[in-house]
Formats: C-alpha cells, sequence, structure tokens
C-alpha cells in the first residue's frame, strides 16, 4: 500500500475514477487486479470525502493482504460491562488479606477520582493451570483448561472508565461515535472471500444490545458497505432475509426474474450503465444470500457431542453456546470479522457488577465459560484455530475496592485490566504485563487499546500504521493519526 | 477571483446562458458534442425530484409534455421552487453538512429539546429564499444580531447539534470535542477548508497552522458548553433559553404596558364609585381563616428560620431562607430563591376551601408543559404526599403554566398558557367537597374545573408554600397576600380579589347610596374590567447559543490535549483564506462578546468569495450529481481541484451578484442546456464519449443519480397514498422492525411511536436519534450524524436488495400502492400501477408481460389476484426506473 498522500497523485485519481465508471460491476474484479498494482488502488478505490464509492470488485472483494497474514478471521468474544480481571485472570493474594479494609489507592471509575477504598476480596480462589502455569480463578473451570492455548495481557488500559465512550473506545479506537470499528477496518482491508455472506457479524445478547447500539459496528465516515450486520441465532438470522411467509420460493424466484426483466429493459436504454448492472447484480447477490446465511445458521448437520462441547444442551449456556458455534460456523465459512456480545442493556443485565458481585459474575461466566472453552476446543481440533484469531475481554475491567459504602460491587477501572487473544498468529500459553498488587493499574509495560487493535490488524497481514483512508484531510487509521504498535510479546 | 467572460464556442445555437458557454468551450476542446437534450418526460422528474425530492404525478408529467408553451419549464421550475417540498428538499443537503440530530448519543442518548425548531428554521429559510449569507449569519450570530428575534434565535441551535456524553471520562476533552465539531462544520460547511488535521500540531505543507486552529476556535469560546461539571446529564440551563416566539418582533413590554395602565385605569375609576357609596372593603372577608400578607419580615433573630403570622386566626407560618421584598403585590411580599427558600403552615382547611394568592415569575418551572400534572410542578402552596391520597396542592409547570390537583381520584387541572412573565397574576384554587368541584382561576377569570372525590383531604397536616410539600422543585419567584378561606367563593368574589373591586351584590349597595347613572356606570366599568384580555406571551424552550460574558481565554493547546495549554491566541480568522480584515466585535445587549457576530459578518461578507464558492459548488452538486469541486467541504490542499475552475468562479460572483438568493442560481442553473441533456450520449457516439470523458468529469452528459434514502422511502409511501406532507414539529418515529429495536440498549422505550397519522411524514421529520437508525434509511446511504457529510455515500448493497424486497415496510407500502391501483382503475390496474409508480404509461410490452407474470403466479403458484398484483407493485417499487433520476 502507498505510503504516499494519495491526494498528490494524479495518476490514483484518474485511475479511481475509471474504476469508478467503468468497475462498478461485481464481474470487474480481474480488472481491478490488472490495473491496481498497488495497494492504495485495492483499498482506496472508494469515496473518502466527495467521491462516490463504487470501486472496483465492489467494496468488499476480496483482497491480498499487505503482508503474510497469520489469521483469516477474527472471532471478539465481547463481555460487555467490564468483567473484574481480579476475580478471574490476575490472581492478587494481598487483595484477600485486606478484604473490608480502606486503604490508600487511587482509582477512576463511574464515582469519579478516589484516593482511598474498600477492599473487597476476590470473591473466587485462584489456581495455576495448565503447562503455563496460568492462573485462573474458579469462576471459569471451563476456561481453566485452555490456557495453554491462550497469551494473557494483564496491563491493558483504556482511555475512558465510563461505558458509552469505553464502548466505542474499545470497538473504534475513539471515545467519540463517528469512525469506523474494527471490523470495518478489517473488511476494507481484506474484503471477504465469502460475498454470499456479510463480512462483518455481530450477535447481541437477548436483552438487548450495548450503548450506543448500532455506533458499535458502525463503519463511521466509511460507506455502509463496511458496517457490521447483527445476525441472530435464531429466528431470521439478518434483518429482512426471509422472504415473507406467504411468498413461496418459486414465486420469490419468479417475482426476482420479473424484476430483472424491467431493470433490463430500463437498462438497455440508458446504454448499460454499470451501477445499473451492479444494482440487478445486487438482487442476485441478496437471493444467494437468502440461501447461504440460513445453511449457516441452520445447525442441524452439527453432531451432538460438539453441540455438547458448547453448552448447548444446558438452558444456562445455550444462548451462548449457539452464538460460539454459529461463530465458528461463520469464519469457517470466511466470514471475516464476527463479535459476539456476552450481556446487553444496562446495569446486571451485562458484566457491570456495581452492587453485588459474586451474583453479576456468577450469572455471566456461568453462561459463557463452557462454551468459549468449548469454541476454542472445537476451532483448535478443526485445525481452524491456527488461522482463526479469537479475542476475550471487556470494554475495561473493575476496581479492587467496592464502590458503595455497602456490598461487593466494584466501580469500572480502565487503569489496568486484561484481556486475552488465541489462535491465529498468537504465542501460546503466555502472560504479559502485570497490574500492581492490588490490580488497580498497569504497572511497567502497559499495553493501550489501540496496541491492541494494532495486533490484530497486524495478524490479519494489514500493517496498522499503513492501513489508511483518507478523510477530513488525514489519512486515518484504526490505531490513530499518531500510530500504534501490536502487542509483539504475544505473536509468534 | 477573476470575473470570466464566457468562453466563445463553436456550437453557437447550444448555449441558452452563460453556463452554457463554460461547459460546452471544455467539451469542444475534447471534440466532444453534449447529449441531446433529455425527454420531457425526464425533464419533468429531474426536475420534482431535484428542487423537491418527490415525484411528479402522472397528470403533471402528460401536462407538461403536452404543453407547447416555451414558457412551460421556466414556470415549472418557478412552481417548484414555490412548493414548501423545495425547503424539506433543499434542507435536508443543509443538515447533512451541520449533521443534524435530534439526540445527543452515549449512554442515555437523550433528546435535545426543541433540536427540531432549527430543523424547521432551515427549511423555512430555504423556502422564503433568505439570502444565503444571512442564513449564515443567523446561524452563527443570530443572538448577536440587532435585530434578533425568536427565529434567529432558533438559528443559532447550530452550536448544539454535536454529540454530548453525558458522562464523561475527561470534562475538559469533552468540551473541546464538542468546540472541534464546531470548528469543524463552520470551517468545512461554509468555507470549504478543513482545520481538524491541526487541532493537534502543525503539518508541512498545509497552510492552516495549529495557531490559527485554536485562534479560530476563540470566536466561540463565550459559548456556555453543555457541561461544566461532573454527574451524568447534559445542563439544559447552559444551551437553553425560554423565550416567546414574538421575541423581538411584538413589543410584548409596551404591550403589558398599556394593557396595566388600561386596567389600572378601570380599577381607579371602580374605586371612586365605590369610595363616593362608602362600600369601603374591596376584599371578601367571609370565610378568610389565614392570611399572610408578607409585610412584615420573619421576627426572629436569625433570618433564616423564622415565623411571620397571619393577619387572622393566628395561623404561624415557618420560614425557612426567606426573603421580603419591597416590591410586592400590595407592600412587601415574600421571594423565593429557588434554593431552599420556603414556608409551611398548618393546613386551616380539608373540605370547602379558597386558596389564593399572588405570584409573579420570570423562570421555568419544574416539569413539562406537556404532562401538566400538578406534583411534577414547582410548588406554590400545596401538601402533596406521594401515592394515591387525600392530598392537594397548586403548582407552576414548565412554561409557568399554573396547575392545581387533588388526590383520590387523582384529579388535575391546569391553565394552557403560562403567566411566567414576569408580571402579578392572581392565583385561586377552590373545591366543593359535596359536589367535589374543584376550579382553579388565573387573574379573577376560571382557566380550569374538573369533579374530584367528596372525602376530607387530610393527607398533609401542612402546607408549603414556594416548594412541593416533599422538599422537590423550589419555585422561584415572589409571592403575595396568601389567603385562605374555609368556602369556595364564587367567581364575583374571585374577580374582585383579582381585581381589588366589590362583588356584584355591591351593586345594590351603590345604587342605594348614589342613583341609578352612577351604579350603571359602575357596572359597565366592571363589565370592561371583565372584559380586557391581558396580552399573553407563551415562552418555549428552545437550543441555542447561551454566552457566558467572562469569556474564557484560548490557548494553543499542546498536541490537541487541553490539559496542555500552551501560549494564549485572540479570535483571527487564518491568513490564509483570506486577506479581508475581520470586523470589530460589537458587544451585542450585553450577553456576549459579539465576536461570533464579527466572524459571521467575515464569512458572509461579499468580498468573501470563498464562501460563495462553496455554496454556489453545493448547488452544482446537487444539481448535477458531483460538485465542480468534488470534495465539497474541502476546497484547500487536499481538496480536488474543480473541473470547470471558470465556471465556478463565475457562479459564485453571480450568486452574490443576486444577492445571494439561491432561488435565483437554482432557476439559472436549471435553465442552461446543460441541465437540460440526455443521461445518454446521442447513438453512435456513445463509445467515443465512454472513452473521452469516462468519469463524466466534461459532463457530456447528464449524471443518472439513484434516490437519496429520504427520497426513495418518500416516494414509495408517495406512491402508496401514505404520504404526509404535514410539514415542521418534532420528530415523529413510525414502527421500526423489533430486530431493529433488538440492538437497543433499551429495546422497550428506544423508540415509543408517535400516533399513526404521523407515519407518512416525510422521512426527513423522521426523529434522528443517533443510536438507532431506521434501517432502510441506514442502508440507502442516509448521512452518518456524527460527521459533516458533503456527499453521501452511493453503494450498493445486497442488504438494500433484501430490505425492499422482503421487508414489512416495503411489502406494505406495494400492497397499498396494489389497492390504490385497482381502486383507481379497476379495469386496468396493471396500467394504474404503473402511471402511479412511474409517471407514465406503460408500453405494451410491459402490459403483456405484467398480465402473463399475474396469470402465471394465479394458475402456476396459486397466488390470490390481489398478492399478485401487489407483487407486481414490489416489482416495480424495487427497479430502477422507480430508484433512479435520469
Amino acid at each position: 500500500m502507498s505510503t504516499e498522500h494519495p491526494r498528490d497523485s494524479f495518476c490514483h485519481r484518474t485511475r479511481r475514477e475509471f474504476l469508478w465508471q467503468a468497475g462498478g460491476s461485481f464481474t470487474s474484479l480481474a480488472l481491478v487486479d490488472l490495473l491496481g498494482g498497488d495497494g492504495f488502488l485495492q483499498r482506496q478505490a472508494l469515496g473518502f470525502d466527495g467521491a462516490t464509492p463504487i470501486a472496483g470488485g465492489g467494496p468488499l472483494a476480496s483482497k491480498p493482504a499487505m503482508r503474510l497474514p497469520h489469521a483469516k478471521s477474527v472471532i471478539f468474544l465481547f463481555m460487555y460491562g467490564g468483567p473484574s480481571h481480579v476475580d478471574t485472570f490476575d490472581y492478587k493474594p494481598d487483595l484477600y488479606k485486606y478484604d473490608g479494609q480502606t486503604i490508600q489507592v487511587k482509582t477512576k471509575g463511574r464515582g469519579g477520582d478516589k484516593n482511598e477504598g474498600r477492599i473487597v476480596g476476590p470473591k473466587w480462589n485462584f489456581k495455576q493451570h495448565g503447562q503455563c502455569g496460568a492462573w485462573v480463578s474458579d469462576l471459569l473451570p471451563h476456561l481453566a483448561t485452555c490456557v495453554d492455548d491462550i497469551a494473557f495481557v494483564k496491563s491493558m488500559y483504556a482511555d475512558s472508565p465510563i461505558h458509552g465512550s469505553a464502548m466505542l473506545m474499545m470497538n473504534s479506537g475513539k471515545l467519540l461515535a463517528g469512525s469506523p470499528c474494527m471490523g470495518s477496518w478489517v473488511n476494507y482491508g481484506l474484503g471477504t472471500v465469502n460475498q454470499n455472506l456479510p463480512g462483518f457479524v455481530v450477535m447481541l445478547d437477548s436483552t438487548g444490545g450495548p450503548i450506543s447500539g448500532a455506533k458499535n459496528w458502525s463503519s463511521g465516515y466509511m460507506p455502509a458497505s463496511y458496517q457490521g450486520c447483527v445476525l441472530r441465532g435464531s429466528g431470521n438470522p439478518i434483518l429482512d432475509l426471509a422472504t415473507p411467509a406467504s411468498r413461496t420460493h418459486d414465486v420469490q424466484r419468479r417475482v426476482l426474474d420479473e424484476l430483472k426483466q424491467w431493470n433490463s429493459r430500463h437498462a438497455l436504454l440508458r446504454s448499460g450503465n454499470p451501477e445499473l448492472e451492479s444494482r440487478i447484480e445486487g438482487y442476485e447477490l441478496a437471493y444467494r444470500m437468502q440461501s447461504s446465511a440460513p445453511e449457516a445458521v441452520e445447525m442441524g448437520d452439527e453432531a451432538k457431542a460438539t453441540e455438547e462441547l458448547y453448552g448447548i444442551d444446558d438452558a444456562r449456556t445455550e444462548e451462548f453456546g449457539r452464538k460460539c458455534l454459529l461463530a465458528r460456523r461463520l469464519v469457517e465459512r470466511g466470514v471475516r470479522f464476527v463479535q459476539v456480545y456476552s450481556g446487553g442493556s444496562h446495569n446486571d443485565a451485562n458484566w457491570d457488577a456495581h452492587d453485588d458481585l459474586k451474583k453479576n459474575h456468577d450469572y455471566h461466566a456461568g453462561r459463557t465459560d463452557k462454551p468459549i472453552a468449548g469454541l476454542l476446543k472445537d476451532l483448535k481440533r478443526r485445525g481452524l484455530l491456527d488461522e482463526t484469531l479469537v479475542i476475550w475481554g471487556g470494554e475495561f475491567g473493575r476496581q479492587p475496592t467496592a464502590e458503595y459504602a455497602q456490598g461487593t460491587g466494584r466501580d469500572h477501572n480502565s487503569f489496568g485490566f486484561t484481556m486475552w487473544m488465541a489462535g491465529g498468529g498468537i504465542k501460546a500459553g503466555v502472560t504479559v504485563g502485570e497490574t500492581d498488587e492490588l490490580g488497580s493499574i498497569g504497572v511497567g509495560e502497559r499495553f493501550h487499546v489501540k496496541n491492541l487493535h494494532a495486533t490484530v490488524l497486524d495478524r490479519l497481514g494489514l500493517d496498522p500504521n499503513h492501513l489508511s483512508y483518507f478523510y477530513g484531510g488525514l489519512d486515518q487509521k484504526l490505531v490513530g493519526v499518531e500510530g500504534a504498535n501490536p502487542i509483539h510479546q504475544i505473536m509468534v | 477571483m477573476v470575473r470570466h467572460q464566457p468562453p466563445p464556442v463553436q456550437l453557437q445555437s447550444w448555449p441558452r446562458n452563460e453556463i452554457d458557454h463554460f461547459i460546452l468551450a471544455r467539451l469542444e476542446e475534447a471534440e466532444l458534442p453534449p447529449a441531446p437534450e433529455a425527454s420531457r418526460a425526464a425533464l419533468i422528474r429531474r426536475a420534482h425530484y431535484d428542487l423537491t425530492g418527490l415525484p411528479p404525478t402522472a397528470d403533471e408529467v402528460s401536462a407538461f409534455v403536452n404543453d407547447p408553451d416555451p414558457e412551460a419549464w421556466p414556470r415549472l421550475i418557478d412552481r417548484l421552487l414555490a412548493s414548501p417540498q423545495y425547503g424539506e428538499k433543499w434542507g435536508r443537503h443543509w443538515l447533512d453538512i451541520v449533521r443534524y440530530a435530534d439526540t445527543n448519543g452515549f449512554e442515555r442518548d437523550a433528546d435535545k429539546p426543541g433540536a427540531w425548531r432549527y430543523r424547521d428554521w432551515v427549511v423555512s429559510s430555504l423556502n422564503r429564499d433568505m439570502p444565503y449569507d444571512r442564513f449564515l449569519v443567523e446561524q452563527l450570530a443570530g443572538d448577536e444580531l440587532p435585530d434578533r428575534t425568536f427565529d434567529t434565535m432558533v438559528a443559532t441551535g447550530y452550536y448544539r447539534l454535536g454529540m454530548w456524553d453525558d458522562e464523561v471520562p475527561d470534562l475538559k476533552q469533552a468540551l473541546y470535542d464538542d468546540l472541534d465539531g464546531i470548528v469543524d462544520v463552520t470551517a468545512r460547511g461554509m468555507l470549504g477548508i478543513g482545520m481538524g488535521c491541526a487541532r493537534c500540531h502543525d503539518h508541512k505543507g498545509d497552510p492552516i497552522t495549529q495557531r490559527d486552529y485554536y485562534s479560530f476556535a476563540a470566536f466561540f469560546a463565550g459559548l456556555r458548553p453543555y457541561k461544566s461539571m461532573a454527574g451524568n446529564s447534559i445542563e439544559a440551563g447552559n444551551v437553553l433559553r425560554s423565550l416567546a416566539p414574538e421575541f423581538g418582533v411584538r413589543d410584548f413590554l409596551a404591550e403589558r404596558t398599556a394593557y396595566q395602565a388600561e386596567r389600572g385605569a378601570l380599577i381607579g375609576r371602580l374605586q371612586a364609585i365605590q369610595a363616593r357609596a362608602g362600600v369601603s372593603s374591596a376584599t371578601p372577608e367571609l370565610g378568610l381563616v389565614t392570611h399572610f400578607a408578607f409585610e412584615t419580615p420573619a421576627a426572629a433573630p436569625e433570618a433564616d428560620r423564622a415565623v411571620v403570622r397571619s393577619s387572622v386566626g393566628g395561623s404561624i407560618g415557618e420560614v425557612v431562607d426567606l426573603g421580603f421584598g419591597s416590591n410586592g403585590r400590595e407592600g412587601l411580599c415574600a421571594s423565593f430563591d429557588g434554593g431552599d427558600d420556603a414556608m409551611s403552615f398548618d393546613r386551616p382547611v380539608s373540605d370547602d376551601f379558597t386558596i389564593a394568592f399572588w405570584m409573579k415569575s420570570d423562570r421555568l418551572g419544574a416539569g413539562q408543559d406537556v404532562d401538566p400534572r400538578w406534583f411534577l410542578g414547582s410548588g406554590l402552596v400545596d401538601g402533596e404526599v406521594p401515592g394515591i391520597t387525600d392530598d392537594f396542592g397548586i403548582s407552576m409547570v414548565g412554561n409557568g403554566l399554573i396547575a392545581a390537583g387533588a388526590g383520590r381520584p387523582e384529579t388535575f387541572l391546569s391553565s394552557t398558557t403560562g403567566y411566567n412573565d414576569g408580571t402579578w397574576h392572581h392565583v385561586a384554587f377552590t373545591r366543593v367537597r359535596a359536589t367535589g368541584q374543584l376550579r382553579l382561576f388565573v387573574d379573577g377569570r376560571e382557566v380550569a374545573s374538573a369533579i374530584g372525590g367528596s372525602q376530607s383531604l387530610t393527607a398533609n397536616r401542612r402546607l408549603f408554600v414556594g416548594v412541593m410539600a416533599t422538599g422537590h422543585n423550589p419555585f422561584t419567584g415572589q409571592l403575595d397576600e396568601l389567603r385562605v378561606y374555609d368556602r369556595a367563593l364564587d367567581d364575583d368574589a374571585l374577580l374582585s380579589l383579582a381585581t381589588g373591586t366589590a362583588p356584584a351584590t355591591a351593586l345594590a349597595m351603590i345604587s342605594s347610596a348614589t342613583d341609578a347613572t352612577t351604579a350603571e356606570g359602575w357596572r359597565i366599568t366592571r363589565d370592561q374590567l371583565v372584559a380586557l384580555r391581558p396580552p399573553v406571551m407563551r415562552v418555549e424552550g428552545i437550543l441555542c447559543a447561551t454566552d457566558r460574558l467572562d469569556v474564557p481565554p484560548m490557548h494553543v493547546l499542546t498536541r490537541g490535549s487541553p490539559h496542555a495549554p500552551a501560549e494564549e491566541v485572540p479570535a483571527a480568522v487564518p491568513a490564509v483564506l483570506s486577506s479581508l480584515p475581520l470586523g470589530t466585535p460589537t458587544p451585542a445587549h450585553g450577553e456576549s462578546s459579539g465576536r461570533r457576530l464579527a466572524l459571521a459578518e467575515w464569512i458572509a461578507s461579499p468580498k468573501n468569495v470563498r464562501t460563495a464558492r462553496v455554496a454556489a459548488n453545493r448547488l452544482w452538486q446537487h444539481h448535477f450529481g458531483k460538485g465542480l469541486v468534488n470534495s465539497a467541504n474541502d476546497f484547500g490542499k487536499f481538496g480536488d481541484k474543480p473541473t470547470h475552475p471558470e465556471l465556478l468562479d463565475w457562479l459564485s460572483l453571480r450568486l452574490i451578484d443576486e444577492g445571494w438568493s439561491l432561488k435565483a442560481m437554482h432557476r439559472l442553473i436549471m435553465l442552461s442546456a446543460a441541465y437540460q441533456i440526455d443521461s445518454v450520449a446521442a447513438p453512435g457516439l456513445r463509445d467515443r464519449v465512454l472513452l473521452e470523458d469516462p468519469a463524466n468529469e466534461r459532463l457530456s452528459r447528464f449524471r443518472l443519480r439513484r434516490l437519496t434514502a429520504e427520497e426513495l422511502r418518500d416516494s414509495m409511501m408517495a406512491a402508496s397514498g401514505t404520504l404526509s406532507l404535514v410539514s415542521g414539529g418534532p420528530g415523529v418515529r413510525p414502527p421500526l422492525p423489533a430486530e431493529v429495536l433488538a440492538t437497543s440498549s433499551r429495546p422497550d422505550e428506544v423508540w415509543p411511536l408517535t400516533p399513526p397519522e404521523s407515519w407518512g411524514r416525510r422521512s426527513l421529520y423522521m426523529h434522528q436519534k443517533r443510536s438507532i437508525q431506521d434501517p432502510l434509511l441506514a442502508v440507502f446511504d442516509q448521512a452518518d450524524i456524527d460527521n459533516s457529510c458533503p456527499v453521501r455515500f452511493n453503494t450498493v448493497q445486497p442488504t438494500q436488495s433484501l430490505i425492499l424486497f422482503n421487508g414489512d415496510f416495503a411489502n406494505d407500502q406495494a400492497r397499498l400502492l396494489a389497492e390504490r391501483a385497482r381502486r383507481e382503475s379497476p379495469s386496468s390496474p396493471v396500467t394504474a400501477l404503473v402511471r402511479i409508480a412511474y409517471g407514465r404509461d406503460p408500453t405494451s410490452e410491459e402490459v403483456h408481460g405484467a398480465e402473463a407474470l399475474l396469470a402465471e403466479l394465479a394458475t402456476q403458484h396459486a397466488v390470490a389476484s390481489n398478492e399478485a398484483l401487489s407483487l407486481l407493485a414490489l416489482t416495480l417499487l424495487n427497479s430502477n426506473e422507480f430508484m433512479y433520476v435520469d
């Protein structure tokens, strides 16, 4: 990809304009390949400020990675609300000792800046697991069996300890809405290899979406082609995917054929305008999606043992288990970026444990622990883990101290928290970074959300500091105009 | 800028005005002829969509096609420019640029109160053809203008459209982010220059420096921020003002003075007659059990806790921090500052009663006009006990509505207009236990009545004055002469209380003490007093600019961090933009520094051709599908070069010459030959045109364009007959698919439906909520409301096909369209269908094809004939002929 400013090159412009005119159809992929020796053309051939984004091959046409990719797809398991790192993976023995004592510790959360607080001892016991000896609490017994496949980053930090802005940051790298989310960037950079399925899929909790709803999978200043598609694990998987109940498959096909006739007559009089042709083709693509997407969602062909592995046979784990299994089926079929939310809505409907930590985390961990372990195991035994990057974490972690005078709830903590990754291009069984003895803040080498984003792009074969989109006078990047390095310590 | 002469051309017969010379000269350079003239049918459809965003009807098309008058085309243009739909269509373009939204975003995604007034201001300003320079000035400094009105204040809602984090991680950062949005929209939207890049540091080659950025931002430094402290809400007081719609237009003060003078004269005459007749007391005394005259300041050493005594009955009022003002209705009065000021006394009545007092306020009450239940307002005299119980009270709600009520059953009364106009008003609430009748009087006239329960109202032992009994919602203003009677005074007595004149029963006394003529004079005067109406001015809370007088200094922020201020900078425009000097800020009304007005006048100066260029380019863009400068928000170094630079200059100067009239420019552009050519080159030339002018930069043919998201949705409703052309008002919320609601963090509350009659309103009027979007509009590239959007995307996505072919909205519209076609033409519904959808008659091939489809669906697929016609309607709504404009 060119690092030159795209606007400075007359050559680029001419070619882009040529593509705009000539290449708006889905069939001109070869033409793009012919012309697009430079990466610029392949990624940036669509609308920034002012340009119509009809590019050769369509915006989601598969594009070669910028360099050798380690992973092809991403599954981001989003523990919305902010799981407590000191009750899951970040073992802090002192916290048990200080339980109930008020001590000096700087925190910043929903309740503002504080200099002291009442320590809440962890509500679960920790043990070391696997060959690597990673600490995992008995809140997550199934995940504990997978630690040798996981790389933990224990000194994560973010710019906001407030849900609204922190969600946007974890998803788009910015505290404000309006920028594309990670899944949009991945599809912008790589396209999708399966045009019959959306390239960026989001699965939400049954209680509702996260704060700001669709802003969390928005394509921001990029075209809507890159925005996340909400997919449901049951019923009609994609909005308006199903033909209305009163209409048979044959009728649908017949009416689509009729539409094609009307459109062909119209196009004929307009000397084969490529945009009109691509819209005609769009209906065929939608029609193919009508059979592809249900096939991906329909799990009838899965073995009973597989379903059990994900906990689908248990009412408690069924919802998240189905979504995890669906995530595997989607990446198997070429979907680039799948995001699965654990928790939705507000308060205790997600991991936001302000009042009763034990009750909240028992509930949410209980619904997700087995499905996530099942997903890792299933991906591994199918050889998919090597090409799939799995991410686990929330928008931030939680404080070592109680939020209120009573109760065990913890406030938000963006100074230090744990996330983990596993799979394609990620070292197995390693831990990097740490927090202080209370788990209140990352110490030593800390990793920003942008470093996490950089790692994801890098593992997919995209250069995080060069994957850019020209908007608002700047070459915008997921990792910000100033750039960020990937977390090399966890990369193979 | 040079005033270019239209260049000479060879094909002299083609140009219709100067524009065409510029276009044709570029074509002739490439030896390309312009495309032939478009068909009349294509032209009227193009004109309708470009000016109104709606299609012409088939009858309008055929009338135009068959009109031989050469003036038919200019007449059509004038008709469309004069239609109210013009402002709705072109208002949408501007709203995209200023990133109009109805909500704040983030966790609560709360409504921006009254943001829709700004939207309506944009629409109506365009419809009135407000000169574009004035259009900008009112938005930037409508509050600083010497001739400001309610409308110019609404225009400054411009500053309040950004996303506002209700719970910010870093307050300073958030406020600079909001400021950045204002800088960005102003610089890109009005001047076509991106300044945002310079927020953090200078960029090599970028003529806009970091110092320029902060100097420009300093123009807006006086604006009160949407939030100035921690907590999880927006500070509405910082972004709202209470203003009357007649503000600046009507001299309310003079009207009120005149009214008061007339009223005073009438009362004086009555009192003079009464004095002559020896009818001394003008106030009913019977049944008066408590009377706080507020003449004696609290008699206690510590002023913040004291007592005042009733002049009758011995009732004691306990006072907290209550002030005594000398400007009372009669003598001194009780003054409440909206803090902890309050009085309470033992409730002296529970069955029949009258509670009467004078009140004066110029503030908003608690609660909102739309829900004026008394217990939601600011307490006047109140004994509320939460829950449904035997309580009662009087309060002031929202924009000064007077509300009263009683419990079990919950019974509410309220005035329909507000009384917080800064003058004294007499308020009375009466009850008759036996009948349960409750009446509310203001200024001696009944404003509401209701029948409530007939039990004793004893729930609260005490009554509270100036605050709700719960301790919430303090009142700000003055109260005087609080009287409590243990009977319900009648109309006459209440008028007497409110006017200080004796009751009508006194007529006899006057008659006997004087003579019939005097008594008749008294009666006539009193009738005049009753008939005299006070001037009413209802105030509205509007979203607008509000400034602080102590404008904080603006500093260059190192790396853009609000925590690293460097050198202080004055408000200044970047020298690189124009050599035009900035005028001196004139303090306007003493409410702000006037520096925004100085900027506005600089931006909108006829000497600042940059502003005109950006505007002329946008006009071109929305008529020709693409600007002469493609990057319509960026004319700077990183923007695109104009395809016809001389034409752009010419149009810009013409816009200024036309007094910045946008309608004059529409007319000019649409009368050009360039606007009237076909979207396809002449047969035989098509290959050459594609080769020589592949991107149509020379405008060798007209650009076919897809309908915008709103045009598409509105056109579907126009076809089905459900489109409503009601304009203006708060945003509407038609049904959304359950799947979309499920993506919200509050699926059950996020989208309360507005009444069904609002569902067919134009898409412009749909409530623009940041966290949820209509899926059809979203997928057809509606602007992202978080950023200024100068050019809509034009994507082709399979989800568009899904939503248009399978979605409920599309199928409902198709069914209604089919029903309409059958209704309008029972014998040939296919023809009617095509006429409605396309505005033309079908060809015989189309009719045969459609009838074959209907027959096949019936015979081979057992589809009922109604359903089959709906499927044909669906086909047409999905077709490119429906969705594209030639």
